[in-house]
Formats: structure tokens, sequence, C-alpha cells
């Protein structure tokens, strides 16, 4: 196995809070990947990768926990691979297209770090340089945004001010001021509660197409869910976050996801969506239990960000 | 029958009928005097009758030396107190044979080392004021020319009435003898207490004695006695006479811890003014008591409830640790057994249990059992005992407990037909909500019920009420409701207290000092 | 040191969230030396990443502030029960570091310490530093082997790359505690002050700065890689590594109690273990100080190769500076480091050496790099026989020096040249096993088979010639051969006379005589050899003459020899001739040999016809007058038998 460093702008860093659910949501990938029953799957592309994905995945469908709190930044590489339908002309332009089906491994280099190195006072200088030099590396971020812990703690701003000042030091080179990177803005733990009610109040649910009748926010609703729940904010500073990421990316390189990891309850015998107990995640009880998942796991948009991402960097640095 | 003259008896009885008739005659509230000269001095006995009809005596005592003059000092030699250093002696003894040559010929010594002040005394009780003169030790040489002189005293007066006797027992315990046999004059009467039908406590008597009735007198009748305070339950005998109904005296007041319940009391006088008491089924110490009547008066509350048919429902949440799901298996078992022991009517009661939904795939469900519905406490209690061995159920979901099942299953099973119903629940956590809870979290119940609800609905049956006990704190809006009319805390809550809330038992201020007795007919 | 406790104080941190924390830190710490922002750094340092299966423990170190050196064991471990904002189970890290030098002391395992503070619950007592007693390393087992794979390990850890050991899965651990405990006692004592080992790391965290883990995959890096219970065999590849593995497998006795006895804090900078190899003398540092030698002529018919430079020889003069350990040796530096193992304090760790130069011997030199390598050997004495090592290793050591330094097979210019590295003049015989290095027998120049064979005794001498049976051609074109220097030449020559006399009777004769008349029947040869020896020389001819001709010369035989057409006769000869004539013939013996001398002589052309014209025709001589006229075909052997006589 040759040994290799991560090339330049090929990874994706999971960024966010401490227990806004990053490493659960890479954990939900595969699962949500296999309910798409879409052309992708993801494996690992070494044996450690490949060790993790399996030990995740099955934490969070078999044992229904969800993964330990990570305690130092890893690496996952792991890669997307489906079949793809592409077109391609004829030689004889009159017949018309010709469609085949070819292999495509999109490579997957996630960088999973602890939530507190983000927090440039309180993180060890060793976890604060491992985050902020993965993220220069990298060519995509999911932001993770967690409605619950902003609306308790209200640390949104400092948090994402500090990272992407210290980003923006480091990369200064960049000649148009902005940073390259594309940026999915995730609305985590739709299915708490709280959030998915505040979304009911405004209106966004809309329900989705399949036989379980899942809520969901509308991919163009998104952003405005993001302003709405940013408002909501304990400290008042939230607001500033959208812009700040507005203005530190380039708007066309960031695209908004109301995401829920392990997403709603479903009954096993009922089989369908209720709207008066969708509850899936129990939170950790007095008499020392930890926190559980209640029922299988549906994710909701886990896939389209990761997706959109590999896609828009591969597609960068020419597939 | 009057005697005169001197009258000696070996044994007293001509004293003994003598002083008896003369007590029998004795009106309450008068009194004579006996006077006795006795070997210790000379008594003075007042036998007074009081106005409760009882004889009393009490004495006074002077003793010879005081009423004799001092013997001087001769050259016989036979003065001591020369000879003593100190001397102290008050008295010089004559020799014994001086003495008893005098006394018997009654007039070797003519009373010359008697006092004056003795000897106007003697003189002034066989004169008038003593009815009778009693020598008690005829040997002694000190009471012997005293006694004489009052004799002669006696003799000279020409008073016939008046008798001078002699005996050899001493007067006291002739004039006990008297007393214990002397007929009741007045009636006596055990004080109680009986309940009116409006629920009334009224005082009332009970005859015990009648006027004549002599010792060894015994009566019995049944009380009934109720929970009392420390003291326990009083039994007066009070006096009085016909002709005055309303003026009783207290004779005996004693007082005896006797736990509720029905009793047959027996009364046996001992003597006038002493009345012992005995019950047939109960070995208990009746010991004396001193308090004031007004005292006791004031303890007697103004009312006795007769309660309703009961049927008291208890429920009981089996999840939690073992420790607590125990703490409150004893509660509604000391609850069960102070409302069957205090409850006048009839008593069903019903015993359910409860935990938790199963939540997640791992939990155990815990049901609404039913484990006994509207029986005897005594089957409830073997049901609770079912219980304890069983423990607390296994953990599971530790957020709720299944109260709006329960409280479902009750409404369901509950009809009128046992009693006015009474629902205690012991327990701590909340209940399940029908549907997502925004602001508790608590999981749905998968069987959608309500408790507020079933709640509404069981108040409407007539005389409802809730009972909860918590394991602390006042719980939520759940709990609320189901302490309703009683709350109270497991640790610390007084089952008495918490029972009487409920109407299951009469307040906890109804001590009755005194036995209850049925109303008589007529 | 066995059972004996000794007393440490032991600072300590704890690390970990409470219930309300959803991020990691410190949470409380000792009042001592090292100070919070401290153990924060380290602990954040030495993280062996997202642990899955506990408790886990992990080794490293600190300098505080006072640049003193601890020894650190951290205890990663969840509570039951606890459990973070996220309702994740909150796994704690106790910290406890210890001084140095109070480990030291005793050398105390980090087992014996996991032991001891894994029992201590921290934050429960005040702030104080902890004090207590730690049991000191029980000394080897008796009988008890390193085990392979922990030798491996140690050897590979002084390459300073990670190793990462996989397979350990169901490995306990305080099977793999031990293991590491195992691995740091095959190393001095004094480099646990800057070690780092975790019985788990996390194969997913590929920026750890662990040295040595365990792990379930590898990760993405330049880690040397291991499989619990399959250790291997192979060569590292790098220099202290290697050498410090052969050193281990059979240098030296007891390294666990030696090394145990090394204290001084040091680190695993290339600098610094090449120091410590020094010290224990397994390996050296100072370079080989080999100057390039002015190249040498080429020998006709070999072309001049390049020496091979290496950046420690460019000058004499140039400074010393170390070699880098992980780039290959060359054959020089090999040579030079022999020659310094032999002279240091273990001689017997030669093998790893050899075992380079053994890798090295397959290719063929160039003259002048064989020149090069001769002047090392010579110049280092790295043929002489007093080594003081095993005798299996001398002889490999000779081998390969004769396989790299010397042309295969050898030949006498090389042979020669052996004994220059060796020191030996021409007389002197080499050492016995430098000569069974060179095995003779076996060399196909006839001049290097009788000339070590010789040396090497009469006994295989003896056996050889009986057993090979020279031919004779071949025995005389090897004694005459002009290469031979003259004392090599006499041996030869004797050992030819010999043997060819000893088979006398058997010998071809015809291809003797081939070969005497080729070589002037080796007159002049001896004359060369043996100056001053006229009796000597006379007799070998004699020899030679009876082994070719027979007890009696014939007359034509006579003229043969002596009026040989190229070469003059010689006295010695001459009288060996008149030894074996037959008395009648001597005149023609003394006529041939007068005119032979003139004929051959030194003399110029016309003085020597005047001088054959002097002297009377020699047609009619020899025969005296009762002998009867022969017959003048001259005899030749092998012809048939001689008629008449």
């Amino acid at each position: 196995m040759p040994p290799s460093e991560p090339a330049r702008d090929y990874g994706i860093t999971m960024w966010g809070a401490s227990s806004t659910g990053k490493t659960t949501f890479l954990a939900a990938l595969s699962v949500a990947l296999i309910r798409q029953r879409g052309p992708w799957r993801v494996i690992g592309a070494d044996q450690a990768s490949a060790t993790q994905l399996t030990r995740l995945t099955t934490g969070l469908t078999q044992r229904r926990t969800f993964p330990p709190a990570t305690a130092a930044v890893e690496h996952y590489r792991w890669e997307l691979v489906g079949m793809v339908r592409r077109a391609a002309r004829r030689r004889w332009r009159w017949l018309g297209w010709r469609h085949y089906e070819q292999l495509v491994t999109i490579p997957l280099d996630l960088v999973d770090a602890p939530g507190e190195a983000a927090d440039q006072e309180r993180a060890a200088p060793v976890l604060w340089d491992g985050l902020i030099e993965n993220m220069v590396n990298s060519g995509g971020i999911v932001f993770f945004y967690d409605p619950v812990r902003e609306f308790e703690n209200g640390d949104a701003f400092a948090h994402t001010f500090g990272v992407l000042t210290e980003l923006s030091q480091r990369m200064r080179d960049r000649a148009d001021g902005r940073l390259p990177h594309y940026v999915a803005v995730c609305i985590a733990k739709f299915d708490e509660i709280r959030v998915f009610e505040t979304a009911a109040k405004l209106g966004l649910i809309e329900e989705e197409a399949g036989d379980r009748r899942f809520p969901r926010v509308p991919g163009d609703e998104a952003k405005g869910f993001f302003e709405q729940l940013c408002d909501l904010s304990h400290s008042g500073d939230a607001e500033m976050v959208l812009s700040l990421l507005e203005q530190t990316f380039r708007p066309e390189r960031i695209r908004y996801f109301v995401t829920s990891a392990i997403g709603f309850y479903l009954d096993p015998h009922l089989r369908v969506y209720d709207r008066d107990n969708y509850q899936n995640h129990l939170p950790p009880q007095d008499d020392g239990e930890p926190a559980r998942i209640r029922g299988s796991v549906y994710p909701i948009n886990v896939v389209e960000p990761i997706l959109w991402l590999s896609q828009s960097i591969s597609g960068e640095a020419g597939e | 029958m009057l005697m005169s003259g001197t009258e000696q008896e070996p044994g007293g009885e001509g004293l003994r009928e003598a002083i008896a008739r003369d007590v029998a005659g004795l009106p309450g509230g008068a009194a004579f005097m006996i006077s006795e000269f006795a070997a210790a001095g000379f008594i003075t006995w007042e036998v007074r009758r009081d106005q409760d009809g009882t004889p009393h005596a009490r004495q006074w005592l002077v003793p010879w030396s005081e009423l004799y003059h001092r013997r001087e000092p001769g050259p016989s030699g036979h003065s001591h107190e020369q000879g003593r250093p100190g001397g102290h002696r008050a008295a010089a003894e004559p020799p014994a044979a001086e003495l008893a040559g005098s006394e018997l010929t009654g007039g070797a010594l003519t009373g010359s080392e008697l006092t004056g002040g003795a000897r106007a005394r003697i003189t002034q009780a066989a004169e008038g004021s003593s009815l009778l003169l009693v020598c008690s030790a005829p040997a002694d040489p000190s009471a012997a020319p005293a006694f004489a002189l009052a004799r002669g005293v006696l003799e000279r007066g020409g008073v016939t009435w008046r008798r001078a006797f002699t005996c050899p027992v001493p007067l006291e315990d002739l004039l006990l003898e008297v007393f214990t046999d002397d007929p009741l004059t007045q009636w006596y009467d055990l004080v109680a207490l009986r309940r009116t039908p409006e629920g009334r406590l009224v005082f009332t008597t009970r005859q015990l004695f009648a006027p004549g009735a002599v010792r060894g007198a015994a009566e019995s009748l049944t009380v009934r006695c109720e929970p009392s305070d420390d003291a326990g339950t009083v039994f007066a005998v009070m006096a009085y006479r016909l002709e005055e109904r309303t003026t009783f005296r207290r004779v005996t007041q004693r007082v005896a811890n006797v736990p509720h319940g029905t009793y047959e009391l027996t009364a046996e006088l001992r003597r006038p003014g002493e009345v012992r008491f005995r019950l047939r089924e109960l070995a208990v110490k009746f010991r004396p008591d001193r308090r004031s009547w007004e005292e006791l008066v004031a303890r007697v509350p103004p009312r006795l409830d007769r309660l309703r048919p009961a049927h008291l429902i208890v429920a009981v949440e089996v999840s939690g640790s073992t420790a607590r799901v125990l703490e409150r298996i004893d509660r509604a078992e000391q609850l069960i057994r102070c409302v069957a022991a205090g409850a006048d009517g009839p008593l069903h009661v019903s015993l359910i249990s409860f935990g938790a939904h199963a939540v997640h795939r791992d939990d155990a469900e815990e049901p609404v059992t039913v484990l006994s519905w509207a029986q005897s406490s005594g089957v409830a209690l073997a049901a609770l005992s079912r219980l304890r061995e069983r423990g607390a159920a296994p953990p599971g979901y530790s957020r709720a407990a299944q109260l709006e099942c329960m409280l479902t299953t009750v409404a369901t099973r509950l009809t009128g037909e046992h009693g006015r119903p009474v629902l205690v629940t012991a327990g701590s956590r909340p209940a399940f909500p029908r549907r997502v809870d925004r602001v508790s979290e608590i999981i749905p119940c998968p069987n959608r019920n309500d408790w507020a609800a079933a709640w509404y609905h069981l108040r409407q049956h007539p005389g409802m009420a809730f009972g909860a006990i918590r394991d602390f704190g006042p719980g939520g809006e759940a709990w609320r409701h189901l302490g309703h009319d009683a709350a109270g805390q497991l640790a610390a809550v007084d089952v008495r207290r918490f029972a009487a809330d409920l109407g299951l038992v009469s307040s906890t201020a109804q001590y009755i000092p005194f036995p209850l007795v049925e109303a008589e007919e007529g | 040191m066995n059972g004996e406790m000794f007393p440490v104080t032991a600072e300590w941190a704890l690390w970990g969230k409470e219930s309300h924390d959803a991020g990691y830190r410190l949470l409380e710490c000792s009042d001592g030396a090292v100070r919070g922002e401290a153990f924060i750094e380290v602990l954040t340092r030495y993280s062996p990443g997202t642990l899955e299966k506990l408790p886990q423990v992990t080794v490293s170190w600190l300098p505080d502030a006072a640049q003193r050196n601890y020894v650190a064991v951290a205890i990663h471990d969840t509570e039951q029960g606890r459990y973070d904002a996220g309702g994740r189970p909150i796994v704690f890290t106790r910290y406890f570091c210890v001084p140095q030098e109070e480990l030291a002391a005793g050398a105390v395992s980090y087992d014996a310490m996991y032991q001891e503070f894994g029992r201590y619950r921290l934050g429960a007592h005040g702030p104080e530093v902890i004090k207590a007693e730690l049991a000191g390393s029980p000394g080897p087992a008796p009988g008890g082997q390193p085990s392979g794979l922990a030798i491996r390990v140690a050897a590979l850890l002084l390459t300073g790359q990670p190793v990462c050991i996989l397979g350990a899965d169901r490995a306990g651990l305080d099977t793999r505690l031990r293991f590491l405990d195992e691995v740091m006692s095959l190393l001095p004592y004094g480099m646990r002050s800057r070690m780092s080992a975790s019985t788990w790391a996390s194969s997913t965290f590929s920026e750890h700065k662990l040295r040595l883990f365990f792990s379930a995959a590898r990760r993405r890096a330049g880690d040397h890689v291991v499989t619990w219970g399959q250790p291997d065999t192979a060569r590292i590849g790098h220099r202290y590594a290697d050498d410090y593995r052969s050193w281990l497998l059979g240098g030296v006795p007891d390294p666990v109690t030696l090394l145990a006895g090394i204290s001084e804090p040091m680190g695993f900078g290339q600098a610094e273990i090449a120091m410590m190899l020094e010290r224990l003398h397994v390996s050296y540092t100072e370079p080989p100080a080999v100057a390039l030698p002015a190249p040498m002529p080429a020998p006709a018919g070999h072309p001049a190769t390049p020496a091979q430079e290496s950046p420690a020889e460019a000058s004499p003069a140039a400074p010393a500076r170390a070699p880098d350990p992980a780039r290959a040796m060359s054959v020089p530096e090999i040579l030079v480091s022999c020659a310094h193992r032999l002279l240091g304090g273990n001689p017997n760790f030669l093998q790893s050496d050899l075992d380079r130069l053994e890798a090295l011997a397959a290719e063929p030199a160039g003259a002048a790099d064989r020149a090069h390598y001769q002047q090392i050997i010579a110049r280092h004495r790295l043929f002489r026989a007093d080594m003081r090592i095993r005798k299996p290793l001398q002889a490999q050591l000779y081998r390969l020096l004769l396989q790299v330094a010397f042309r295969r097979p050898l030949d006498y210019a090389d042979y020669c040249a052996v004994h220059t590295c060796a020191g030996q003049r021409d007389d002197q015989p080499l050492h016995r096993s430098l000569l069974l290095a060179i095995n003779p027998a076996r060399q196909p120049d006839l001049r290097v088979q009788l000339l070590g064979l010789n040396a090497l005794g009469e006994r295989e001498l003896r056996h050889t010639l009986r057993d090979k049976q020279l031919p004779p051609g071949s025995l005389i074109s090897a004694a005459v051969s002009r290469e031979l220097t003259v004392p090599h030449a006499r041996i030869v020559c004797d050992i030819a006379v010999s043997d060819l006399y000893r088979r006398i009777g058997t010998v071809d004769r015809k291809a003797l005589w081939d070969a005497l008349v080729q070589h002037g029947y080796l007159a002049a040869t001896f004359a060369e050899l043996y100056p001053d020896q006229p009796d000597h020389q006379a007799d070998q001819l004699h020899r030679l003459l009876c082994v070719t001709f027979g007890a009696k010369l014939e007359p034509e035989v006579i003229r043969e020899v002596l009026g040989h057409p190229r070469a003059a006769p010689t006295v010695p000869l001459f009288a060996a001739v008149l030894a074996m004539a037959d008395p009648g013939d001597v005149p023609l013996a003394e006529r041939t040999f007068t005119r032979g001398i003139i004929g051959k002589g030194h003399f110029p052309g016309r003085v020597r016809e005047q001088l054959l014209a002097l002297l009377p025709p020699g047609d009619h001589l020899g025969a005296g007058p009762d002998r009867a006229p022969r017959r003048l075909i001259p005899w030749r052997p092998g012809h048939g038998h001689r008629g008449g006589r």
C-alpha cells in the first residue's frame, strides 16, 4: 500500500460543533444509499477505512446506538462506486445517441474532526491545527448547523467566525478573496421535535413521494428555513452565520440541505409515518443509559450533500 | 340498742356493730368523733361521710408523754433523767407493776400524773364531743388511767348514749372493716358516650350499683372503645342521689389503653368509693387517672361520623428501582390495613400494577395488570404480598409510566356497585402523552390513550376521590389530578390522615376518651 | 531489582467531559510542577484517536519547564452510566506522569505503573501529587528468550519510523501492554523518556504521533508493519536496525539487564541512536577513513573503471560526518566496518556486515576497485589469523574478502596479492585458515594449486598429486612459468621434479620429453633458481633425465640434450648427463657440450663461427675402438625397444 497524503482539493471535511451529528451522518451514509436504491454505493478504499465503514454502519443498524464521540481527527478514505448512464454520439449522427453504462468511481476522502476542535480558545493546538489544515487541503466542506444546540447555547457564530478567519488567513493567496471550497450547509437533526415542529409551523413541510410518506423540506426552501432558524438562536448572533458563509465562500458553491441522519420513527407493523408518533431519538435517561435510536434508521438528505460535493470536486479536478 | 357500762369484747364485735350503726346512720356530710386510748397515745377519730356517700375517718394523735407530767427524780433513784447525761427522754416510765395494779384497782393511781390540759381534754371528750370511747390498749399503763378517768366522767355524767368500749384490736382496723362493709347510700353509674343518629356525641351513664349494694357487687355491660389518645379510655364512676339527679360526684376515675373494639366490661364494687373494672376479652391495666373533669370533657369531639361503603382502588407503579417499588408496596399495604381497620361500613379493595411501555426494541413492556378487583382487604393484601415477591419490573424506558392506560383500565372496569370509588396511585413517573409532546418529548402511548380523558370520565362517579402518593416532588399535571383529594410523599405520608382526607376513615382528631354505649331503647 | 519497591511521585490529570459538556477537556489536574497547559498539549498530542474497545493504555513522555523528563501512562476507559450532552459514553483518560529517574532506579515497567495507578480514582482526593511505590522490574526469566517479534520491533524502532502491529485483536490489554514492555526492555531504558506507544490506535486517525501501536489496519504513512504472532526474519535494510537486531540475536548474552542499566534520557534521533549503538559496540559512527587511492594503471585488457565514490571519502581532510544509515553501504565502507568491529569489543556481530557483503559480492568489481579493496584489506590486516571470532565466521569473512577483492578464480597474480594483503613475504606461507579459504585444490591455476597445497602441508600435497596425476607438460609449464617469483618457482620446480620422479615409469615420457625439449631441459631455469647450488641443479636435472630417458643416455640423446637448438647447456646439465652417460660416450658429451656452449653462448656470430671452426669435428668422436658401430637412427623413446642394449 503506497503511502500517500490526501491530494490537495480532494477531500471533504465535516465541520461543526460537538454533538451536531457529524459522525452519525457518516455512519448513515451507507444506509441512505441502500435505502435509496440508486446506482451508488460506498466502499472503503483501504482496510482501515473499510473496517470503520462497517463498524459505523452496524452500530446504527444493529445496535441502534450512536457512534462514540470523535476524539481525534479521523480520515476515512471511501469511494462512491456506481454504474452511471452515459450518452455518446454515434458515428452516424442521425442515429441519435448511444447510451451505455459506465462504472464510475468517485473518491471520497472524508475528514471527521471532533467538534471541540472548532473552538479555538478551548481546543488543544494540535486539534485546532489539524482541523484547519485539513480544511485547507479539502475541496469540500459539510457544515453542520444544529438548531437545538443553537437554541440552547447560541455559539454557532462564534465557532464559525473563528474557523473561517483562520482559514481565510491561511489561504489568502487566492486571487478573488473568497475561499474556493464547495460548502454543503446541513441543517441537522430534522427529526427532533423542536426542529420539525418549527418547520411545520412555518409551513415548509411537504410529503415525500414514496410508500412511507416521510415529511421533508424541499431543497429550495432549505435556505429560507435556515434563516428562520437563525432567528431562534439563543444569542441572536446566528443570523450572521448565513451572511458570513456567503461572504467567505462563493455563493454559487453553497447549497443548503435539511438533513436527519437517523430519520423519523416508523412503526414496524404499520410501516407508515405517523404524525403523532415520530420520535426516533431517545435521549439519555437519568439512570445512566446512553442515547439510543428507537427504530430503524431512515436517513434524510444524507446522500445528496455528499454526492453533490464529490461530484463538484471531481468535476473540477477533471475526472 | 344502747348499752351502757363498760363492755369488754375480745373481738370487738359489739364495738363494730356500734360503729357500723353509727356509720350507717350518718348522713352525707355529717361526722362523729371517737376517742381512742391507744398504746401510742390519745387518738381522736373523726368519722365522716362525704357528699358522695363514702365514709372516711381521720385521726389526731397526742402521745402520752405530752399528757403526763414528768416523773420527779427521787432518792429511790428511779429517775433516769438526771442520771443520763443530756438526757432527753420526756417521760419516765413508772415501774410496770405499779401501773398494773393501779389500773385494776382503779384507785391506786388517781391520775395525778396527767396534766391539767390532758385532763380537760379527756373530760371534754367524755362529756360530749366523742360518741364512743374506746380503749385499745387496756394493759397500757398510760392509756388505762386515762381511760378510767374518761369512764368515770361518763358514769358521773349519766350519759347513756355514749359508750365506752375496751377492745384489744386497734380501732383503725375496725373502722376499715366497717367502712368496707358499709352499703352504698347513693347510685353508682358509669360515664359513657352515645352517638345520636345525626352523628353527635352526647354523655350518658349506665347504672352500675344501687344504694344498698355492698362490697362484692358486680355489674357487666357492653361497651365499645374507639381509638383514643395515649392516655387511654377513661372509665369514670359517678355517684348521685335520686333526689339530686343532676348532681354527679365522681367516685372513681380509671384509665386503660383499650384497643378499638367492643368489649364486655365488668365493674366490681370493692368498697364505697372504689370500683374495679375488668374486661372479659382483654387483660388491660386500669390505672388511676387524676385529670380534671373539665379536661376530659373538652376532649370529647362533638361528632362521630359514620362512613359509607367504599371501593378502594390501589394502583402501584412497578417501574423504577426495587427499593422504591417495595416502599410503594409497603405504603399501599399500610393504607389498606388502616382503611380496613377504620372503616365502619363494607369495604372493597382492588389492586392494580403498571409499568412503562416498551419504546425501544430491547425494552420490556410492563402492562397494566389488575391483580384483584373489588375483593376483601385480605385478598388484596395477599395479592400485594405476591406483588412484593415479584419485585420491580425490568428496566426499560425510564421517562414515563402507563398512567394513561391504568386510568383507562379503571374507567373501563369501574361500575358504582361496590361503593364509593377511591383511586389511590403510588408512583412517580409522568404519563405517556397521547401524541408527540413538544415540551416533555416523551414518546407517545402506543394505544393512544389519554390520561386526562380517563380522569374526567372517572370523576363522573358520585363521591369519586383521587389520592396520590408520589416518590417526591409535586409532579406534573397528571399527578396533580391524581392527587386531587389527597396527596402525600412516599417517605413521609401520614397514612391515617391521607385516608381520612379521602373519606375512608374518620378524621384523625377523633379521639373518644370515654367508652361508647349503644342507645337504649326507650 | 526483583521484588523491591521504589518510591515515585506521580503528577496526574483527568481528561474527559461533564454530563453537560459536548467536547472533551481537562477536568482536573495535580498542582505539581507540570502545568495544565502542558497536560492538555501532551494529552492531545499523543491521543490514540477514537477508541471503540476499552480500556486501552497509552504511554508517552513530556518534559516540564525545567527540562525534567517524565514518563507517562494514560489509561482510557469509560465509567458506568456517564454520558455527555449528546448521550454518548464519555471516555475518560487518567494520565499519570513520573520523573524518569525515579523509574530508572528500578527499571520500572509500564505494566507496573498501570497496575498501580489504575486503581486511583482521580479528583476524589485533592490536587496533591500522588506518592506511591512501584515494583522494580524482575530480572530476565532464566532461560527465557525475548521473542523474535519483540526483537524485530525494537530494531525497527531505531529506524525512526513508527511501527504498527496488526492482527492483535484477540490479544488482551495485559498481553499487549506487556509486549510494549518487552520491546522497550530490548532498548536502553533511557529511551522511555522519548517513547510514545499505545495498546491501540484508531486506524483512521492517520496523524497520530505514536511510535509503536497496535491497530486494526495500517494507516496511510510510511509505517513499518508487523503482524502479531508472525516474526519476520528478513533483513530490515536499515543499518542501525540490522546491526542492532543481529546484536540482540547473537551478540550479547543478557541484553535486558545490560540495557536496563542505561538510563540516561535519549531519543530516537538518528544521531543519538548512532551514539548509543557505538557505545554498545553495536556499530561504529566515525566515517570509514578510506582515502581514494591514485588510480592504478589498469592492467592490459581491463578497462579502467571509475572507483566508487562515497561522500565520506571525498578527501582525507574532509570533516568527519556520520554516514547515513538508511543508505546502503559500499564495499569499502563495509570492509572498514568489519575492521573496526574486529577491533571492537564484540567482534561476533560481524555477521550483519558479512551479510551486506554477501549481497554485494555477487557483482564483479573492476580492477581499480579490487586494488582499492586490497589496499583496505592490507591496511586493516583483514587477512590476519588471530581475529578472536568463531571459525566459521572467520572463514566466511575470508571467503567474502577473496570474492570481492580478487579475481575469481584466483590466479597466480592474485595469489601473490593475497600474500601482500596478508603481509606475508612470498617465502612465508599463508596461514592455514586463509589457505583453506582459498581452497587451492579447486583453483584451476596449477601454480596456485601447488603452492597452496604445498603451504598447507606435505600430506595435502601428496594426496592431491596422487589423486590428480598431473600431466607432465603442465608440471613443466608451471615450473618454468616466468611469473613465478623465485621462492615460488623453486617450490614449484621441486614439486614438479619430485612428483615426476615419484611417478617414474608411469609418466607419459613422450609428453615429458616434448615439454623438456620445449623448455631446454629446464637447465636455464634451474640455473636461474639455484645459481649457487650447482650440485642441486645437477641433482634435479639428473632426476628429470632419469625419468625421461631412463638410467643411461644414448649418444643421440646426449647430443640432443646437450645440443639443444635453442638453449645453451649448463654445467650442471653437463654433469647430469655425464653421470648418466656411457663412459665411451663421454667424449661425445664433452664435444657436444663444448659446441653447445659456444654455439648457444653469448658470442656474436663471427666469433662463434671462428670458435667452432677451431673445434675438432664431432662426428668421429664418441665411438670407442672396441665399440661396434651403432645405428645412427636416433633413439626415440616410444618407438620401440632400443635395439641392442
